[in-house]
C-alpha cells in the first residue's frame, strides 16, 4: 500500500531577507564593488528551519506534532501543505489537501458569512454545487445563527475561525491539516469540534495537528511527531511517548532483564 | 526546472473557475452599493479619451469623428499590455497572505489578476462602441483580433509572471516599474498617430514592443488589418517572454514563499 504521506530526509533552509538585500541599490553597489564596500548588500540571512524530517503516515494515521514555539510545526505543516519546496529530500502526498494553517485566509471582509463559505470553498477548487449542496450544514454547524448573512469584517476572531473551521472540515477532508486552530473560539466551540474531529477520522483520509495541547493530541491522535529545533526527536505511536518526561517510554524488553 | 514551471502553469489553467470567479468577484464588489456599479469603471477611460481627443484632435488638426475611436481604442488597448509594468509588480505582493498559507500555483495569482485586466477591457469595449455609435464611426471588427487577442494574454501573463517575481524580490521594482509604465504611455502612440513621428523618434515604433501589442489590437477594433511590424514586434515579444518565463520562473518560483 503507498503511504498517504511521506517524507524522507525533508531539510527546509529558509532564506531571511533584510531590507538591505531587498534594496535593488544595494544588490547593484554590490556588485559593481566586488562586495568588498557594502558587504550586506547581499545580506540573506538562512535558516535551517528543517532537518531531516522523515516520517510516513498510511490511511486513516491522525498525526500529532509537538514541540517549543519555533520548533518548527507550522513550517512542518507548510512543507506538507506543499507551500514551501523541501531544500532536499523528497515528499510524496497521495491525497488532496485541505489546511486550516492560517484563520483568515480567503475571507473576504467585505461580503457576508454565506458568500464567504462559497469564496473559501472556491478557493480550495471546489464546485460552487458542492458548496451548495453543503452549506447549510456548513451554517449549521458554525453556530453563526443570522450572522451569517452579515459581513464578516464586523465578525470576531472566534466567529471567523468557527466559519473557517466549518467549511474546511464540511467540505473536502481528504487530508486535513490543522495548525493550533484552538486558540479561538469558546469552550463550547472547542468541544464541538473535538467531538467534529473524532468524526473526521472516519470521513478524511488523515490528519495533521500541530498543537501544544498533549490531551487533545493524546485523544485524537494515534501517531506522534516531537521536533525540536527543527529537527525529528520522536516519530512512532502516541502511546509510546512519555508526555510527562518528554522521552520515548522505555520498553518492556528492555525493563526486563 | 522547466517541468516545474509548466506543472505550474497547468495546475493554474485546472483552476480556472476559481480565478475566474475571483476576477468577476472582486471587480464585482468593488463597485457594490455605487449607483452607476459597473459603469464607473467605463468613466474614467471615456473622461480621458474625450479630453484627448479634445486637444490631440486641435493640434493634429483632425476631426473628433476619427480622433476619439482612435484614442479610446488606444487607452483600452494599452491597459492589456501596460499590465506588466502598472498591475503585475503588486501581484505576489498583495496575496502574501494567500501565498504564505495555501500552496496555489504561482500562476493562479497572474491569471486571476491578468483576467480582471481583460475582464475590464471586455466591459470597456460596451462603452467604446457606445462612442463609436455616438459619433457616427461605427466599425466592424477586423477578424484578426481573434488571434490578437490570446496573443496579447500570453505576452502579459509571461512577462508579468517575471515583473511579479521581480517585484517581490525587489521592493524597489515595485515603484520603479509603474513609473516606466507611466513614461510608456506618452511614448508609444496611445494617443498620437504613428505617422506625424520621424527621425531618431522612429524608434519608438520600431524597438516598442507595447506598440506592437496595442497596434494588434486596436487595428482591427477600428476595422483594420495592422501593420505587419506590429506583428513583428508582438511575437517577438512573445517569444521572448516565453524563453525567460520558462528559465526564471523555474527557477525561482519556489523562492516567491520566502520573499513575500
Amino acid at each position: 500500500m503507498t503511504p498517504l504521506i511521506e517524507l524522507k530526509s525533508v531539510d527546509l533552509v529558509y532564506p531571511v531577507y533584510s531590507v538591505r538585500a531587498q534594496s535593488l541599490r544595494n544588490v547593484i553597489a554590490n556588485l559593481t564593488v566586488g562586495g568588498k564596500l557594502l558587504r550586506d548588500g547581499s545580506d540573506i540571512i538562512h535558516i535551517q528551519a528543517l532537518k531531516q524530517i522523515n516520517f510516513s503516515l498510511e490511511e486513516n494515521d491522525r498525526l500529532g506534532v509537538i514541540g517549543h514555539n519555533g520548533a518548527g510545526k507550522t513550517t512542518l505543516l507548510k512543507v506538507v501543505a506543499g507551500i514551501y519546496e523541501p531544500t532536499r529530500g523528497s515528499i510524496n502526498i497521495n491525497g488532496n489537501i485541505s489546511s486550516m494553517i492560517d484563520v483568515s485566509m480567503g475571507l473576504d471582509p467585505n461580503m457576508t458569512g454565506r458568500e464567504n463559505i462559497v469564496h473559501i470553498g472556491k478557493m480550495r477548487g471546489l464546485s460552487t454545487k458542492h458548496i451548495l449542496d453543503n452549506m447549510e450544514e456548513i451554517i449549521s454547524f458554525s453556530d453563526l445563527g443570522t450572522y451569517i448573512d452579515m459581513p464578516v469584517k464586523i465578525f470576531s476572531s472566534g466567529m471567523q475561525s468557527r466559519l473557517v473551521f466549518a467549511v474546511v472540515t464540511t467540505l473536502n477532508p481528504d487530508i486535513l491539516l490543522l495548525d493550533e486552530w484552538l486558540s479561538a473560539g469558546d469552550a463550547a466551540f472547542i468541544d464541538k469540534a473535538k467531538k467534529r474531529i473524532d468524526s473526521l477520522v472516519d470521513k478524511a483520509r488523515g490528519l495533521v495537528l500541530a498543537s501544544h495541547s498533549t490531551s487533545l493530541i493524546e485523544a485524537t491522535c494515534n501517531k506522534l511527531l516531537v521536533l525540536n529545533g527543527g529537527e525529528q526527536v520522536y516519530f512512532g505511536d502516541v502511546n509510546k511517548w512519555d508526555f510527562e518526561l518528554a522521552a520515548p517510554k522505555p520498553q518492556l524488553a528492555t525493563l526486563i532483564p | 526546472m522547466f517541468v516545474k514551471a509548466l506543472s505550474d502553469f497547468s495546475r493554474g489553467v485546472a483552476l480556472r473557475h476559481v480565478w475566474m470567479h475571483h476576477a468577476y468577484h472582486s471587480i464585482h464588489s468593488k463597485y457594490k452599493r455605487t449607483m452607476l456599479g459597473s459603469l464607473w469603471i467605463a468613466g474614467g477611460v471615456v473622461a480621458t479619451s474625450l479630453a484627448l481627443a479634445i486637444m490631440i484632435g486641435g493640434i493634429q488638426g483632425q476631426l473628433i469623428q476619427s480622433v476619439l475611436p482612435y484614442i479610446m481604442a488606444g487607452l483600452l488597448c494599452f491597459s492589456l499590455s501596460s499590465y506588466v509594468l502598472n498591475e503585475a509588480p503588486e501581484v505576489y505582493m498583495s496575496a502574501a497572505s494567500i501565498i504564505k498559507n495555501h500552496a496555489h500555483p504561482y500562476s493562479y495569482y497572474s491569471f486571476e489578476s491578468l483576467s480582471r485586466t481583460f475582464f475590464i477591457f471586455f466591459h470597456n469595449l460596451v462603452a467604446f462602441y457606445l462612442m463609436l455609435a455616438l459619433v457616427g464611426s461605427l466599425a466592424i471588427p477586423h477578424w484578426s483580433i481573434l488571434i490578437a487577442i490570446p496573443v496579447v494574454y500570453a505576452n502579459s501573463f509571461l512577462w508579468g509572471s517575471l515583473a511579479a517575481m521581480l517585484g517581490a524580490r525587489f521592493r524597489d521594482m515595485r515603484f520603479l516599474l509603474p513609473f516606466v509604465g507611466q513614461m510608456l504611455f506618452f511614448l508609444t502612440p496611445v494617443f498620437w498617430i504613428p505617422t506625424n513621428m520621424g527621425g531618431w523618434r522612429t524608434a519608438l515604433l520600431h524597438f516598442n514592443p507595447f506598440y506592437g501589442l496595442l497596434e494588434i489590437v486596436r487595428s482591427p477594433l477600428l476595422g483594420e488589418a495592422p501593420p505587419a511590424v506590429a506583428w513583428n514586434l508582438s511575437l517577438i515579444s512573445l517569444s521572448l517572454g516565453l524563453v525567460f518565463w520558462l528559465i526564471f520562473f523555474g527557477a525561482f518560483r519556489r523562492k516567491i514563499a520566502f520573499w513575500v
